[in-house]
């Protein structure tokens, strides 16, 4: 209760404690006493004289100059650290930044290669526009009452230079029309035609060629890549030719060959370059135009000596028949041989072989679990937290020299600041 | 139109500095007078105005500004003992007003204030000679209101019986 007394004399007590507390004190002596004590002593001590205080002009004199002062080196400190902010952000942006600008150079780099395509699929189109046909080029489409083969063939220009039998066969001379349409009546005619010759819709009139495609695709599944490689080929009215997926212990390799349409070649290559990474690609073509029309030609002269051959057959008599159908059988087996080499030419012109090789560090088997893909994208990203984190470490130091004069000239100011 | 704004805080904050050094010098000299000495005072007074004026931007106004001024001055006293590496001296000075006053020695009421522990001496001085309310010496020290009101009561305690023995010694 005591300690309350020096409250209760400075009057720090609240007004219902100092009621209670005077009363108090009207009862103990020694309390009186001790409080009587109290206030000499206070009093004294308030009555103490310090000396005349100095300095204050010499302080005014110091505020004005130290503001002036304070307020340039404040803004050269403030500049100081806003270069240093500014630096250090420009690093970082730099070193966010260049990943990015890796990743668009690739990015880049796969446009070109999109648009090296279309360029392809371009000049594929114009070559497909219609032009004059060839004798050799006879389109030729099932018919559906005879189930053999008709050819519509008109000879209108010649611009391939093909052979001196050819030359022979097909001049485009009004005669040579006649009888180019004769031949081709008899070889649609022909009892031992094999099945017909159909010509792709869309190549180029008297232009063959025959177009390959290789890729090379890094991708994450190689049997799911395949699968969607099938549906490509389907869904472009193409075929697989062959696919072979192989496992190895550091990924594996898939080699598929379809062919497409010559038409979609250029859709089929853009969808396979869509199912990763590209890593290699390349574009062929071959003209087999001469090769096509030669054959034609042949096939049409041994069409026309088969006729021939008929013919005489039909006039001769005794052992003359039996030579004449040896012959026959001769130039039956020709004109097959070249009817076969017409057609493959053709398909050859009209469907494009495309080799697709994928490679991949996942074999697609169904191993690979959440918790592994999650460790390989986790360890991925800490990796390159930490590239980041390096780039930004190595173009910190490499431009100490610009930045660390300002820190430096920053801290001596702070610190005569200070002291 | 920065360069007025600028130009018209920087008045701002200077006539808030000069007001403060006309109003509060002298308490603030005496305060520091009391813990660094008298021919210190003038140094730790002018280093506490520039400390001031330098951390005037971030004085809220919770408190009185005396108070927040003795709060630095309390401090720079503090730093300067320590740099000098001396104890905290004793309070020079001498007693006047009226003769029931002068009944206390000043040579003996040194001396009983020496005494005193620092953390004693410093709430006697504060409150009685600086005049301080309880609050604002709370404040300062950063120690609760109860605190201030034990320190002084047994401060007075001691320097009670220090005086009372002298007395007799005298007599």
């Amino acid at each position: 209760m005591n300690e309350q007394l020096k409250s209760f004399l400075d009057g720090e007590m609240d007004s219902v404690n100092s009621i209670e507390f005077e009363k108090l004190l009207g009862e103990t002596p020694s309390l009186l006493n001790e409080a009587e004590d109290f206030r000499l002593l206070s009093a004294t001590l308030k009555t103490v004289d310090f000396g005349t205080p100095y300095g204050m002009e010499e302080l005014q004199a110091k505020l004005n100059s130290k503001q002036t002062i304070q307020a340039s080196n404040k803004s050269l400190w403030r500049r100081a650290w806003l270069f240093s902010g500014s630096m250090v952000g420009a690093l970082l942006v730099i070193a966010i930044m260049f990943p990015v600008f890796a990743q668009s150079k690739s990015a880049a780099k796969r446009t070109q290669l999109l648009a090296m395509q279309r360029r392809d699929k371009s000049s594929a189109d114009s070559l497909a526009m219609p032009a004059s046909p060839m004798p050799g080029d006879a389109e030729m489409t099932k018919s559906p009452s005879a189930g053999v083969a008709s050819a519509d063939a008109t000879v209108e220009s010649a611009p391939v230079a093909a052979s001196p039998m050819v030359e022979a066969k097909s001049m485009p001379s009004e005669s040579g029309k006649v009888e180019f349409e004769r031949n081709m009546s008899q070889f649609q005619a022909s009892p031992s035609s094999t099945p017909p010759v159909v010509g792709p819709p869309d190549t180029p009139a008297g232009i063959y060629v025959e177009r390959q495609g290789d890729i090379q695709v890094k991708v994450d599944n190689l049997l799911q890549t395949v699968d969607l490689v099938t549906g490509i080929a389907k869904s472009l009215d193409g075929f697989i030719v062959s696919s072979n997926v192989s496992r190895k212990e550091d990924g594996g390799e898939a080699v598929v060959v379809f062919r497409v349409p010559t038409s979609n070649f250029a859709t089929a290559m853009t969808k396979l370059q869509q199912t990763g990474e590209v890593l290699s690609l390349n574009n062929s073509s071959q003209d087999i135009t001469g090769e096509t029309v030669d054959n034609t030609s042949r096939m049409f002269s041994w069409a026309d000596e088969e006729q021939r051959l008929i013919e005489e057959l039909k006039k001769a008599k005794g052992n003359d028949k039996w030579r004449i159908r040896a012959e026959l059988n001769q130039v039956r087996a020709n004109l097959e041989a070249y009817r076969a080499s017409v057609k493959s030419l053709r398909d050859r012109a009209k469907y494009s072989t495309i080799t697709a090789n994928f490679v991949s560090g996942d074999t697609g088997t169904g191993n690979s679990s959440w918790a592994k893909d999650s460790l390989k994208g986790a360890t991925g990203g800490l990796s390159e937290i930490g590239r980041i984190l390096g780039s930004i470490t190595i173009y910190v130091l490499v431009l100490s020299p610009i930045w660390l004069p300002f820190v430096i000239v920053g801290l001596i100011i702070r610190s005569r600041n200070r002291g | 139109m920065m360069l007025l704004v600028q130009e018209k805080a920087t008045r701002t904050a200077r006539l808030d500095i000069d007001q403060l050094v006309r109003d509060h010098y002298n308490q603030v000299f005496q305060f520091c007078s009391l813990r660094v000495g008298y021919h210190h005072a003038g140094d730790a007074a002018q280093e506490s105005f520039l400390i001031a004026q330098r951390s005037l931007s971030k004085f809220r106004g919770e408190s009185k500004p005396l108070t927040w001024l003795l709060g630095i001055a309390h401090n720079e006293c503090r730093r300067m003992n320590r740099v000098a590496k001396r104890e905290e001296p004793l309070p020079e000075f001498q007693t006047t007003g009226s003769s029931e006053a002068n009944l206390v020695d000043r040579q003996v009421l040194r001396l009983a204030l020496a005494g005193l522990s620092v953390e004693h001496r410093e709430v006697v001085v504060m409150h009685e000679m600086d005049g301080l309310t309880y609050e604002e010496i709370a404040t300062i020290l950063s120690v609760p209101v109860g605190t201030v009101k034990s320190r002084l009561y047994h401060a007075f305690l001691n320097l009670r019986k220090c005086l009372q023995t002298s007395m007799e010694v005298q007599s």
